[in-house]
C-alpha cells in the first residue's frame, strides 16, 4: 500500500489535531501527550488499512476517522488518569494565561452539555453533521462545500444560526 | 446579540481554533475579567465538546459497522515509504536487502547495519536531550544562588549602620535579611513598597544600601524589581527618567535594578566588584557613568544569559 497519507499530510493533520485539543484539556495533556496520541490515532488507522489491502478513506471522511480515533484515544487516557489529576474548575480562572481544563463529569459543564446534546441531537441530521465536521472534525467550509454541493457562506450561515439558537435554547439568563 | 458579544464570539472561536497570534492571545487575559466573555467561553467550549460527543457516537457506530479494528496499535508508519521530504528519507542499508519499516532500529544495529532513528525515536531522544538540558541549567542555577553564604560573611562587618524603617526591625547581623523577610510576609506589599525604597535610599553609607539591595535580589524581591521597571519604562530616555527624579535619588541603583535582574542570584557574590564599579562611576561625569555602566552591565546580562 503505497500511496498512504505523505509526511505532510500527517504533519498538517496532527498539528490541527493538536492546537484543537489543546483548547479542551489545556492543563491535562501536554503538547507531546497530544502528539503521540495522534501519531497512534495515524498507526491504527493505517494497520487497518493495510488490513484492508487499500487505503480506507480519503478526504474529509478520512480526517474524520483519525479524528475520531485520537479523541478516542485520548478519552481513554484521560478516564484512566486519577480525578484529581483530570481537571480544576473552570472558575479557578487562569494559570500563566491559560484556563482551567474542561471537566464533563464534575461540573456545571456537565449540564450544559448534556442540554447541548439534547439540542444537537434534535436538528436536521444534515444540519447536525455539518456543525459536528465544523466544531468536532476541524473542517474547513471550504471542504464542505465541495462535499454537500453548497457554497461556503451558506454554511458558515447554517453553522452560525445553529450556534445562535444553541445559545438562546440554553437559556437567556446565562448570556447577558 | 450585540457587537461586543459578537467580537467576544469571533475572537473565542479563533481562540479555540488555535488561530490567533500571540498577542492576540495575550488579550485573553484581559477580556477573561468580563462575566459575559467567561459565559459565552464555557458555552463555546461546551458546544465544541457536545459536538465531539454526538461525532463519537457516530464514529462508535461505524465502528461497529465497518469491522474497524481499534486495537492494531502496534507498527510504524511507513514514512520511509512515502516521505516527500528529502531529509527524511532513509539512506540505502549497507548490506543488500531492504530493512522492514517495522524492524527496530536497535535490532537492526545488533545484527551491524546502522539506520537513521525514525521519527518518533528521534523525539524521543530529543526530549530527553532537552530534559538533560534543564536539569544541568537547573542544577547550575541552583549552585549560583546557593554559593553566597561566604560573600555574605565577608560583608557582615558592614551591618551596623541603618536606618528608617530597617533600624526598626534590625539590630544584629542579620538585619536586611530579617527586613526583607518580613516585607515578604507584609500583606499590603504595594503599599508598602514605595516606603521600603524610600527608606533603602534614605540610607546614609553607600555599602550598605549596596547590602541591601543585593538582599532584596537575592531574596526574589521581584515585586520591588518590577515597580522599579515600570517607573523606568515610563520615560523614554534616561535623562528624562533622571530629571524627573528627587535630586537624591541614587540613578545607578535604578539602572543596577533595571539591569542586574538577571544577575539577582549572584549579586552579592559580585558585591566587591560593584562596590569597584561604583568607586570608578562616581568618578565620572554622570552621563558617562550611565553609559559606562549599561555597557557593563549589558554585556554581563548577555553572558548570563
Amino acid at each position: 500500500m503505497d500511496d498512504f497519507l505523505t509526511q505532510e499530510e500527517f504533519r498538517r493533520l496532527r498539528d490541527e489535531f493538536v492546537r484543537h485539543m489543546k483548547r479542551i484539556w489545556p492543563l491535562v495533556f501536554s503538547v507531546e501527550d497530544l502528539e503521540d496520541v495522534f501519531q497512534e490515532a495515524v498507526i491504527i488507522y493505517y494497520n487497518n488499512c493495510r488490513k484492508a489491502g487499500k487505503r480506507l478513506y480519503r478526504g474529509i471522511d478520512e480526517k474524520k476517522w483519525i479524528f475520531g480515533i485520537g479523541r478516542n484515544l485520548l478519552k481513554k487516557k484521560w478516564r484512566g488518569l486519577k480525578p484529581k489529576d483530570r481537571a480544576k474548575p473552570l472558575d479557578n480562572s487562569l494559570n500563566n494565561g491559560e484556563v482551567a481544563p474542561f471537566n464533563p463529569f464534575d461540573s456545571e459543564d456537565e449540564q450544559i452539555i448534556k442540554k447541548l446534546l439534547k439540542l444537537l441531537r434534535a436538528l436536521p441530521p444534515v444540519d447536525r453533521d455539518i456543525y459536528v465536521a465544523v466544531k468536532a472534525h476541524k473542517i474547513s467550509y471550504k471542504e464542505l462545500a465541495k462535499e454537500y454541493d453548497r457554497s461556503a457562506d451558506g454554511l458558515r450561515v447554517l453553522v452560525n444560526r445553529i450556534n445562535n439558537k444553541l445559545r438562546k435554547e440554553l437559556g437567556g439568563s446565562r448570556i447577558a | 446579540m450585540n457587537s461586543k458579544e459578537n467580537s467576544y464570539l469571533t475572537y473565542i472561536q479563533n481562540y479555540l481554533q488555535g488561530g490567533l497570534s500571540p498577542e492576540e492571545e495575550a488579550e485573553f487575559e484581559r477580556y477573561w475579567e468580563d462575566p459575559l466573555f467567561r459565559e459565552l467561553y464555557q458555552v463555546e467550549r461546551a458546544s465544541i465538546v457536545a459536538a465531539m460527543e454526538v461525532a463519537d457516537e457516530e464514529f462508535d457506530k461505524r465502528v461497529a459497522e465497518t469491522g474497524f479494528d481499534m486495537s492494531l496499535t502496534e507498527g510504524s508508519l511507513p514514512w520511509d515509504a512515502t516521505a516527500t521530504m528529502e531529509e527524511e528519507k532513509a539512506p540505502e542499508p549497507a548490506t543488500n536487502g531492504a530493512l522492514e519499516p517495522e524492524l527496530e532500529p536497535a535490532l537492526a544495529a545488533s545484527e551491524g547495519h546502522v539506520v537513521p532513528l525514525n521519527p518518533w525515536y528521534r523525539r524521543r531522544l530529543s526530549v530527553a536531550v532537552s530534559l538533560l538540558f534543564f536539569i544541568t541549567a537547573s542544577v547550575l542555577t541552583w549552585a549560583n544562588l546557593t554559593r553566597n553564604p561566604a560573600d555574605i560573611a565577608q560583608v557582615e562587618h558592614l551591618l551596623p549602620v541603618g536606618a528608617g524603617f530597617l533600624n526598626e526591625v534590625v539590630d544584629d547581623s542579620t538585619k536586611v535579611q530579617r527586613a526583607v523577610s518580613l516585607l515578604h510576609k507584609a500583606p499590603d506589599k504595594e503599599a508598602i513598597a514605595p516606603d521600603v525604597l524610600r527608606e533603602l535610599q534614605d540610607i546614609s553609607d553607600k555599602n550598605i544600601q549596596n547590602y541591601a539591595l543585593a538582599q532584596l535580589y537575592q531574596g526574589h524581591a521581584y515585586f520591588y524589581l518590577n515597580k522599579f521597571e515600570q517607573a523606568y519604562a515610563k520615560f523614554e530616555t534616561v535623562d528624562s527618567l533622571y530629571e524627573s527624579l528627587p535630586d537624591d535619588f541614587d540613578l545607578i541603583d535604578l539602572l543596577e535594578l533595571r539591569w542586574n535582574k538577571v544577575l539577582a542570584a549572584s549579586a552579592i557574590g559580585q558585591f566587591d566588584e560593584v562596590i569597584e564599579d561604583r568607586n570608578y562611576l562616581r568618578s565620572s561625569s554622570y552621563e558617562e557613568k550611565i553609559k559606562a555602566l549599561e555597557r557593563k552591565l549589558w554585556w554581563r546580562h548577555f553572558v548570563f544569559l
